[in-house]
Formats: C-alpha cells, structure tokens, sequence
C-alpha cells in the first residue's frame, strides 16, 4: 500500500483512539470531581500531562473543560482531535468504510456544531457520545474492513496510542499519589477513566492502594488498557506488517520483556516519575522507528 | 405547527406562476404533464410535507457521504453539500438512442483529431482547420508534435455538454476533455434517489449507471493492461470527493503528486514495501501542473520528470497531456468537420453557431450584434468568464471590442441559445430552470456512454448558466428503458 495511505489510516486510528480516551478521562474527571473532598481536582496539570501547551489565566473550571472540549486550536481537545482523525481518514477516503466514514462525519458534526458546548449540563452526554461513537467505529474496523496491510497499520495506531493514553494519565496522577489513603476516589477515578475498575476488583479484593493500582494498569497482561496489554496487542499488529520490520519490532519486544520481569518494587524503588518517562521515550522511539520505516522509506525498487 | 409545515408555506396550487407552452422537460407544448413523467402523477397529489421530507432526506445521505464540494480557502474554507434538486430529470428512450450515438460519434471524432493534430495533420493539410488556428491554440502543446501515446488513445474520458433547443433536437453546448468532472454525483444521485423515490423508481424502468467504475478501469486496461493509479491534487481539491470515489470503487491507489517519483525514467509509487513502478495515471490533476520542470514551474501538485517519461510510451496517461486542444473553445467550432473528415459521416448532434473573432468578417457580425451574443473566452471552463452583450453598456462595449480586436484568438461569440427547463422544488412550489446536461463517455477498444448523465440547473428563472461552481444545482437523470 502506499506509504502515504498507511500513515493516513495510522494517524487516523490514532486520533480515534485518543478522543475515545481523553473523553472518557473528561467524563470521569468533571463527574467525579464534584464529590471529592478535595473538590478542585487539577485541571491545568492534568491537560499539561496530555500535552496542552495553552497557559489558561483566571479561567474556572467549566472554561477549562469547555476549552479541553470544543478549542478547536488546542491539540488535544476532542474536537481537534475528531478534526485530525476525519482529515486523515478524508486522505485515505478509498480504504475507509462508508460506515466509518459515516460516524466520523457524526462526531465531526457533534464536536464542530456552532452551538455545542453553551450548556455545560450536556456535556456528559457528548462526552459519553464520543466515547460510544469512537468504539463504534473501532467495531467498523473489524467488521467493515479488509483485514490487508492497511488494517494492521490501523490496529498499530490504536495499541500505541491505547498504551500512551494510559501512561499520560498515570503521569497525571504523580502529583497526589500521596493523598489517596485519605482521597479514595483519586483510584477510582484512575480505574474508571480507562474502563479498568471492574476489572480492577475481580483481581485485587484488597482496598484500593497505590501499588496495587500501579501494579494492575502496568503489568496486567490480561487488561487491555494496561501497558503490558496494549504493548502485547501492539506486538500482535505490528507482527502482521511487512518484514522486513526494522528496529521498531525488536524494541517492542524488548518492552514486552521489560514490563514481564519488572515489579512495582522496582518502580517504586526508581519512583513512578522516571520509570513512566523511560516507558513514554520508549514508546515515543517504537512509532519513529515505524515512521522511519513504512511511512518514509528510503528509496529502494520493490 | 409543525416545523414541516413552516418550512412548506401551504400554496393552493404549487405549479402557480409555472409557465406553459414553453420547452419544458416536465410540460410538453400544450402544457401538459409528458407522458414519461407519470410515475410521479401520484406523488404531486402527496402533501408537500412529505416533498420537504425528501429534501432533507437527500441532504442527509449527501452530507453522511460526505458528497460535499469546497467553497473558499485556507482557514476560510467551507465544506458545502451539494444543491441537489429532488425531482429528476428523465429521458425517453428514443431521445437516448439518438444522443448515445451523437456522443459516441464526437468522443471517437475528438480523438482523432488530437491523435491527427500531434501527429500527421491530415486534416491541416486538407484545410479542414487553418493551421495558424490550431498552431495558436493556448490548448496546444508543441512538445507532444511526434509523441505517440499507448494504443493512440489521447482522450478516453469526456463530458460532453448537452442542452435540448427543440422537442427532439440537442445540440452539443462544450466539450470537456482535460479533466471532466461530476460523475461522483450522477452515481450519488442515484443513490439518493433509490432512497426517496422508491415506488416510483420501482414502476419506472431506468438504466442502470452502476457499472461506470468498472467501465472506467476497462478503459484503462484496453490501453494498457497493469498497475493504474488516481492521481489527485489532493483533499483540498473541489472534487476530492469525486477522485476519492471513483479509486475506492475500481479498486485502484488514490495519489497524490508525492506519492509519486521518478526512477530509472519510469513512474514509481512510494508504497510502505518501496517503490514500485506504474504503468497508467488517471490523472485529475490540469496537465499544466504534472511537472515543473516541463510545464507550469510554480506548480506544486506536480511529479517532477513525469513530463519527460510520459515522452516514452512507458506510462499511460488519461487523458493525454496536450488533449486540451479539443477543448479549446474556438476549436468547438470545428468539431462536426471533424467528425465528416475522419468518420465520413454527418455529426449526429450538431453545434451552436459560433463567430471566431479572427475572421474579420465574423468579428464585424460580432460588434454589430451585441445584444444577440455570448462572449467565451476560449480556454476557460465552469461557466468563467461568460459575457452577455446584452448585459454590457456602450462604454464597456468599447472596451471589449478593443480587447477582442487585440486578441481575436481568445475568444468566440454565440447566439444567446436559449433551452429547456425543467421543474425544482423550493419551498412548496415548483419554479422553472434552465438545465442541460454532461453525459460521460469513455473510449477504451470502443466508445461508450454512460446511460445517465448529471443535469445541471441554473441558478435562477432569469441565468442560462448551470455551472454548479456559478450558483447551480444538480438533478439525477433517469433514462428509460424502450
């Protein structure tokens, strides 16, 4: 396929991704902030974690959420987010569904109304549609797609960018990691912004504590979300891309074998601060690696 | 109320105001309803909630599929639906049998002439067409003199505008051949109008345009079998859209002039396994812009090299660079003695009589019939730089007479045609509008037509001009089965 569509459909499932989660993160964040004894949760910090560069001055928190929502200049509000992922699948309009394309033009439409976002109680409600709309078309992918070249570049994106979702919001938790015995709803926020709570509870039966969370969104293979299981799931798509691979393959191997024999002993020991920066500069080094490779080949006759 | 209702005022007779008597597809000469349109007998009796039902409907499933063209530029730029008027535009057929063949006629004549031109000049030679008329041409392009092109085919894609002067005489309005576009929306309208007009589509029997694509890519396989890509200028393009759907449905790679590159004098596409080489390039991009290093050097949508390998034979194009010269307005006029010239026989579908400025005697008829001419500058297309002399006051006369006395080559003048109408639903009435229509053909081993074709629809009751880039809307075309 050419180098241009896969890094199209890449960025694409990316992106998708991306909304599917930070809105989710949103939701959990504006509803559960209400009831936390701290009340005021971080929101500047927590949109400077996901890479929000804007210095917001004397804004309150319904500004933060709106701007982190509908700024169409910010990069990772949703509707910068859904704009990107719809351009890019506009680029590789020939391999995209009419069904995909569909609910990407809904959650274009839902994001970039002129009069989205005035009322702030129907904010839940668009959040929980994007996240429903991007999961949907994530269904698409697997039932409308031809499972070829393109929709293993698609699966890569979504893994990658499944495991930086995880690890932006663990960093944006470091700061109060101390406050959780006294706050419990900080690791039930944690849990709820990546699906992970229920799944939390079948195996932990202990009270909610820092290492036990940690221990659960970094090495449960088993959790889709976590960093183990969205790096074995990025393994599994990047497997089923044309060899040769490049370097970006034998450094997820090499993750996968780190986040198998690491303990949360260990990050502890090192602290969680540089164990997630060395984690997101081995992510960050896999998709240029991937970039290098398939998107901006060097020139070489097939 | 309803908002159905406010949004249809109620009228007691939505046909008030519709004029009769007049060349209408809808109303015959007596002013009653033709007798192909009455399928849709039953439906003009239905509440026009129900018509206002279907309009947004329409407009949904255009929007849902993205059917949109881009209005402005930049952080400007607008994605638009496209106008689309709900009622269809429909043709016997007995008046399709005679078009099809017209058409078919002038698609295999258009190709021998550019083939003739870039070639042996019989017909220069034979005087048919002035040489100094064709050698200044702003279409011509002197570097293809001697350059033979894959199975001599220059042109396997046009659109050639139609409009209806008389019951049963059409005459061809332009032909299209650098890069026609709109048959994205003749599919989509179909598409939409199997939506809303179920029943009266199940009680019709109409053609079927499903198989263009594939017609499409046929063609380019009869002029060289092997890889073919799309080429476009890309998503900011007024017909992405267009380009985007006709690569999805013949399965072929959509590019753009990066994914592109020359190596070892052959076309490459970069692909995520390396470069791999290309024998064809439906290109969709204005042939001024493929190489900057041949032709336009401020282009940057183009391959640079494609020019010069495209010299060799290696690589298909379609159309061939260079087909514009058909194109050229002034060489419009020409055309049927092309057709008698190459093929032996009288055009099947006749022109509109056009004065070249560079014949003195018809630039006179020109500037003594101001009020009675269309000025058209020759190498423009969509409707641009149309002039009515009736519009024009003295002083602006003067002007132009100046400018066409100067450069008599770049334009033509025609009589103000005027044609037929059909009806549009706006608001719960139906208003006349002039329409015409631009079948596509293609020429592979044999010419072929699709049996369809968009039918643009002026503006206003007042414009004659159906560009949709001018204001205009669409309507699907149906042509009946015998």
């Amino acid at each position: 396929m050419l180098s241009r569509v896969g890094e199209n459909v890449y960025w694409m499932a990316r992106y998708l991704e991306r909304a599917q989660n930070f809105s989710r993160v949103l939701a959990v964040r504006r509803a559960q902030g209400a009831q936390m004894l701290a009340r005021e949760t971080n929101w500047p910090g927590l949109l400077r974690t996901f890479g929000d560069i804007h210095e917001p001055d004397g804004w309150d928190t319904r500004d933060l959420i709106h701007h982190a929502i509908f700024e169409g200049t910010c990069p990772i509000s949703l509707r910068f987010t859904v704009e990107r992922a719809r351009e890019n699948a506009r680029m590789a309009r020939e391999i995209v569904s009419p069904e995909m394309w569909h609910v990407l033009t809904e959650m274009h439409a839902l994001l970039g109304a002129r009069d989205s976002g005035q009322d702030d109680d129907t904010w839940d409600g668009l959040l929980n549609m994007v996240t429903m709309d991007a999961l949907t078309f994530q269904a698409l992918v697997q039932s409308t797609l031809l499972h070829d070249e393109a929709y293993y570049f698609i699966q890569v994106g979504t893994t990658l960018e499944r495991a930086l979702s995880t690890l932006f919001l663990l960093m944006s938790y470091l700061d109060n990691l101390a406050g959780w015995t006294h706050e419990p709803l900080f690791a039930v926020n944690m849990l709820k912004s990546l699906t992970g709570y229920g799944a939390f509870r079948r195996s932990y039966r202990m009270s909610l504590s820092v290492p036990d969370v940690l221990e659960f969104l970094i090495f449960e293979k088993a959790f889709p979300r976590s960093l183990a299981g969205a790096s074995n799931s990025l393994q599994t798509a990047m497997n089923a891309l044309p060899e040769p691979w490049g370097p970006a393959k034998s450094k997820v191997g090499r993750l996968i074998a780190q986040l198998s024999y690491d303990t949360i002993e260990m990050v502890m020991d090192v602290t969680p601060v540089i164990y997630f920066s060395t984690l997101l500069d081995q992510f960050k080094t896999i998709h240029d690696d991937l970039s290098a490779r398939y998107f901006q080949p060097e020139v070489q006759e097939v | 109320m309803s908002q159905n209702l406010q949004l249809s005022p109620p009228h007691s007779d939505p046909w008030q105001g519709y004029p009769r008597g007049t060349l209408d597809e809808f109303f015959d000469g007596k002013g009653v309803m033709r007798h192909l349109y009455r399928p849709f007998a039953e439906v003009l009796g239905q509440p026009f909630t129900q018509w206002d039902r279907r309009k947004r409907v329409a407009d949904e499933v255009f929007r849902h599929r993205g059917v949109t063209f881009a209005l402005g530029a930049g952080a400007e730029r607008v994605e638009r639906s496209i106008p689309f008027d709900i009622i269809p535009r429909l043709i016997g057929a007995a008046h399709w049998r005679h078009l099809e063949h017209g058409l078919a006629q002038r698609m295999t004549a258009l190709n021998f002439l550019v083939s003739d031109i870039y070639g042996a000049q019989r017909i220069l030679k034979a005087g048919v067409i002035p040489s100094e008329f064709v050698y200044s041409s702003p279409l011509l392009k002197p570097r293809m003199m001697g350059i033979r092109v894959p199975k001599d085919r220059w042109i396997a894609v046009a659109g050639i505008d139609v409009v209806r002067t008389g019951e049963d005489r059409y005459v061809v309005l332009e032909d299209n051949v650098r890069s026609p576009s709109g048959v994205s929306y003749v599919l989509e309208n179909r598409l939409v109008s199997s939506s809303i007009w179920p029943q009266v589509m199940r009680s019709t029997s109409v053609h079927p345009i499903v198989e263009y694509p594939q017609r499409l890519l046929d063609t380019f396989l009869s002029i060289t079998p092997g890889k073919w890509v799309v080429l476009t200028p890309g998503l900011y393009n007024s017909a992405y859209f267009e380009h985007s759907l006709l690569s999805s449905q013949m399965g072929l790679d959509l590019v753009e002039s990066h994914d592109l590159m020359i190596y070892r004098n052959r076309v490459h596409v970069r692909t995520t396994q390396g470069l791999q080489p290309i024998d064809g390039i439906y290109r969709r991009v204005d042939e001024d812009f493929l190489d900057p290093l041949v032709f336009r050097a401020d282009s940057l949508i183009g391959v640079p090299g494609l020019g010069s390998v495209l010299a060799h034979e290696h690589t298909a194009l379609v159309n061939a660079v260079g087909c514009g010269v058909a194109d050229d307005k002034g060489m419009y006029r020409f055309i049927p003695d092309a057709v008698r010239f190459y093929l032996g026989e009288d055009p099947i579908l006749p022109n509109i009589p056009t004065y070249l400025p560079s014949i003195d005697s018809e630039r006179a008829y020109i500037f003594e019939h101001w009020d009675d001419v269309v000025i058209k500058p020759v190498s423009e297309s969509g409707g641009k730089g149309l002039l009515f002399g009736r519009d024009l006051s003295s002083a602006q006369r003067q002007v132009w007479r100046e400018e066409i006395s100067l450069n008599p080559r770049s334009y033509i003048a025609q009589p103000v045609v005027t044609f037929s109408t059909a009806p549009v639903y706006h608001e719960g009435r139906f208003e006349p509008r002039y329409v015409d229509l631009r079948p596509f053909c293609l020429l592979g081993d044999d010419p072929w037509v699709l049996p369809g074709g968009l039918t643009r629809v002026s503006a206003s009751q007042e414009s004659l001009v159906v560009n949709s880039s001018q204001g205009g809307a669409i309507k699907d075309t149906w042509i009946l089965r015998e």
